[in-house]
């Protein structure tokens, strides 16, 4: 009985609702909304437009990999050959070599600081050699 | 707007600030938004617009907290929700107190009968009237599930109140309007 009375309010509210049912225009709210808004501090700007140029630079970075990937067949076999070392135990990695190479590449950090060139040129040839480096590993492994 | 679009111009307003994606999601929820803060303030056209632009004034300043768990429509009626409660309790403060024996002490200013400037004809008015023979928490839940549609567990999350609290506002609250509605020759 109850069960019945609880299913009549439903249907009876159902009809109520779907009679009475409106839907909202616009009617400028959203222009008025946007004009409220308020507005952004100069630094939190320049926060997020860092962080886009950071972040663009990691995605072109990753494209630019891929299409390295394909372009050159050494750099596919360099980097798979690193991917199966590092998958192989992480553990027997050379960290005192890559510790050792670190510090001395910041020792000398600050003779090569004057020149923008010069950095880029720098990481340009430590890339290489790090990719060099990981083709061998990959051969070691193959 | 399906969830994914909301997604990606949500990314795109935390990325970017774009006012131009954030005009998309505002223009695609005020509906929403603004028929759940109407049915609350009884009809009060000029408050719930004033309500409903708070919210999505709010929903800007925490776009980078909205985790994606929830619906980002029911994270709008929770900050739309807040808004109301707020108005309410400020309204509160600022009325002075009634005398003794009156009638003021059953019926808040924000959740009785229409104010000026409700309009949208005669329907509406039918609608906001059955609505008032509901207690505020009963309204609510009403209008969550039979106006916008929410399940009963993004209506415990819009109102912070646990499911079974819910179901039982949600029964008593449609009991008591069918029972209104019927002596008022519906049904």
């Amino acid at each position: 009985m109850e069960k019945r009375t609880i299913d009549n309010d439903e249907l009876l509210l159902k009809e109520f609702f779907a009679a009475h049912s409106e839907t909202i225009a616009d009617n400028g709210f959203t222009e008025r909304v946007l004009a409220a808004l308020p507005q952004e501090q100069e630094g939190a700007v320049r926060l997020r437009q860092w962080n886009l140029v950071l972040n663009g630079t990691g995605i072109l970075a990753v494209v630019g990999m891929l299409v390295a990937f394909g372009t050159f067949g050494w750099v596919r076999t360099a980097m798979v050959g690193l991917a199966r070392r590092m998958l192989m135990g992480i553990a027997n990695f050379d960290w005192d070599a890559l510790l050792v190479q670190s510090m001395l590449f910041l020792h000398r950090l600050p003779e090569l600081l004057p020149s923008a060139q010069q950095m880029l040129a720098l990481e340009l040839v430590l890339i290489s050699l790090t990719v060099l480096a990981a083709e061998r590993l990959a051969r070691l492994y193959k | 707007m399906s969830r994914l679009s909301d997604i990606a111009l949500i990314a795109q307003v935390v990325a970017t600030g774009s006012h131009r994606a954030f005009g998309q999601l505002v223009e695609a929820h005020q509906g929403a938004v603004r028929r759940f803060l109407l049915r609350l303030t009884a009809g009060d056209e000029m408050l719930a617009d004033d309500l409903a632009q708070e919210t999505f004034i709010h929903a800007w300043q925490g776009l980078k907290s909205f985790r994606a768990a929830s619906n980002f429509e029911t994270w709008l009626l929770r900050i739309a929700y807040r808004a109301f409660l707020d108005e309410k309790r400020k309204d509160r403060e600022a009325q002075p107190l009634p005398e003794e024996g009156s009638s003021d002490w059953a019926s808040p200013s924000l959740v009785t009968p229409p104010r000026g400037g409700a309009g949208g004809g005669l329907l509406r008015h039918d609608l906001d009237l059955a609505l008032s023979a509901l207690s505020e928490v009963e309204r609510t839940c009403v209008v969550l599930q039979c106006v916008e549609g929410q399940s009963i567990k993004d209506i415990a999350a819009i109102t912070g109140m646990n499911e079974n609290t819910v179901k039982s506002h949600l029964l008593r609250g449609k009991k008591n309007m069918a029972a209104y509605l019927r002596r008022n020759g519906y049904g």
